[in-house]
């Protein structure tokens, strides 16, 4: 499992640094901003928690590409560039080839949704107190939306990437069914007047969102799992 | 059925099938290699070769037929296959990133054993530097590199499909009279294709001739040299062969000489042949292994 883990995060390198680039950026850009603001020494405590919750939030999203990059990649670049014939007479099971491809995510995901979390729950109310709760409980209402994107993108993409040769038309997968779905439950809306507009329609949707990519995924899995062909 | 009392097989195929759309590739292919022999499987381009190995290795899925390798139904568990058996494929897609030597440690890791003398004499002998990107090795360098860590977990069965494609003369004659000749000497099952029939001709104890997907011959070198010959006699002006031996494999008439080649060949064919056929100076030939595969082939072609 060692030598899989090794080679996954390899040959996802690439997409690992646009990963990092995508999650430190906006927190990069937080520090510049209040640098050339007030100068690093001249803003407020209350300031800093302010531009780090929104760093914070705007990281998260940014990140959601890292992970439909991933899936996307993950399984179907291997096959896009044939290296995985050579995995496919070699001795270790296509459940064991997964499973390191999934621990790669997870470990992507954890990292990510780790220092949203870090950031978000310690750093920023330890700097702000109370003056900045408003604002952390809005961007808090967020997350299990933006947790069921995220699971929607990589689902998908993973279940096109254990199909498809094309690591791009697999990632698309995941971004098209974010889009999709939305519009099949207005359109579902329109014609039955269900779900309701508000909070059921959003409740609709995440447990749509969290559908669809959890079923990706297991369709992905239990399909790379049965095909023959590397 | 197998019979009991010999040991199983290194390979049993039973009506192997591969199909593509409408095309059959492998077409209903029996098969059965005892352990320990070397087996040659040759056949032109497209017969089937490379399909047939990859079905044995699960890396193609079967469309009927099973096939059992080293006892182990391919189909019901091919990591089990893959742990006991070494391969090399036709076209070579080692991870381009990895150096040489991270090549052998990944393989490596996916092995109970590793024979680490042999890995380290083959790196010497393929002159193959561990530091050296796989991007940046030859065809041939690939090939070696291939071969190696095939070879290097000792399998039970070693499958090569064109193994010595890419590999400079000096080079492939090390490797087949010094490492290809030790694995066949050894128990260790070969099973190797190939274009060149003249490698099959040097290490091959048994040949398999695959044509469209099916199998012509499955024999004994020896016994397959010595039971096809080819027969060349004159025909008397304006005459056309009348009989034909039932194991004609392939004919030619061009003027008035006939040329047949003929399987199961035995000296009691001639006084018929020749009672049968308005002929005269009948001559019996050796063939090579390369005019036996080349005249099944034609006669196979003629007869369609």
């Amino acid at each position: 499992m060692k030598a899989l883990l090794w080679k996954d995060y390899r040959i996802n390198r690439q997409v690992l640094i646009v990963g990092f680039c995508l999650l430190v950026a906006p927190y990069l850009a937080a520090v510049s901003w209040i640098w050339y603001d007030r100068g690093l020494t001249g803003a407020g405590a209350h300031h800093w928690a302010a531009v780090l919750a929104f760093a914070a939030q705007a990281s998260v999203i940014c990140s959601q590409m890292t992970l439909v990059l991933l899936a996307g990649y993950v399984i179907a670049g291997e096959r896009r560039d044939r290296s995985a014939e050579f995995l496919a007479y070699l001795p270790p099971s296509r459940s064991a080839v997964l499973t390191s491809k999934a621990l790669l995510s997870a470990a992507v995901a954890l990292v990510v949704w780790g220092v949203f979390l870090i950031v978000a729950e310690i750093v920023v109310p330890a700097l702000s107190g109370e003056a900045a709760a408003g604002q952390s409980a809005s961007f808090a209402q967020t997350r299990p939306m933006l947790l069921a994107v995220g699971v929607t993108l990589f689902g998908m993409a993973w279940l096109g990437s254990s199909m498809l040769e094309s690591p791009t038309y697999s990632a698309a997968i995941g971004v098209v069914a974010v889009m999709l779905v939305p519009i099949a439950l207005s359109l579902c809306h329109t014609l039955t007047g269900q779900p309701a507009h508000g909070d059921d329609f959003m409740d609709w949707l995440r447990g749509l969102y969290f559908a669809l990519g959890a079923g990706g995924f297991v369709a992905g899995w239990m399909y790379y799992i049965r095909r023959v062909e590397p | 059925m197998i019979d009991v009392s010999r040991p199983e097989p290194a390979v049993w195929l039973r009506g192997l099938t591969k199909k593509y759309g409408p095309a059959t590739v492998v077409d209903g292919l029996d098969l059965e290699i005892p352990r320990g022999s070397t087996f040659g499987l040759i056949g032109p381009n497209g017969a089937g070769k490379s399909t047939t190995l990859k079905m044995m290795m699960g890396m193609l899925s079967i469309d009927a037929g099973s096939a059992t390798v080293l006892g182990v139904d391919v189909s019901a568990d091919p990591t089990a296959v893959k742990r006991r058996v070494g391969y090399v494929p036709e076209i070579h897609s080692i991870y381009r990133w990895m150096r040489v030597g991270e090549v052998i440690g990944f393989v490596r890791s996916f092995y109970p054993k590793w024979n680490a003398g042999l890995c380290a004499d083959l790196l010497d002998l393929f002159e193959l530097d561990p530091k050296k990107k796989v991007k940046q090795l030859s065809k041939g360098m690939l090939a070696k590199l291939a071969l190696l860590v095939a070879v290097s977990p000792e399998p039970e069965l070693l499958v090569l499909d064109e193994p010595m494609s890419g590999l400079d003369p000096i080079v492939r004659e090390e490797f087949l009279d010094g490492v290809l000749r030790s694995m066949c000497d050894s128990e260790r099952t070969v099973l190797f294709s190939s274009h060149t029939i003249d490698d099959i001709q040097r290490l091959a104890d048994t040949v398999g001739l695959l044509y469209q997907g099916r199998l012509l011959v499955h024999s004994p070198v020896d016994d397959l040299l010595t039971r096809t010959k080819r027969i060349r006699a004159v025909l008397h002006d304006g005459v056309l062969p009348r009989w034909l031996p039932e194991t004609t494999i392939w004919q030619r008439v061009q003027r008035r000489e006939w040329l047949l080649t003929v399987g199961d060949f035995s000296e009691d064919l001639l006084p018929r042949l020749r009672g049968e056929n308005s002929v005269h100076d009948v001559e019996v030939q050796d063939l090579s292994l390369e005019d036996v595969f080349k005249d099944y082939v034609k006669g196979r072609k003629g007869a369609a």
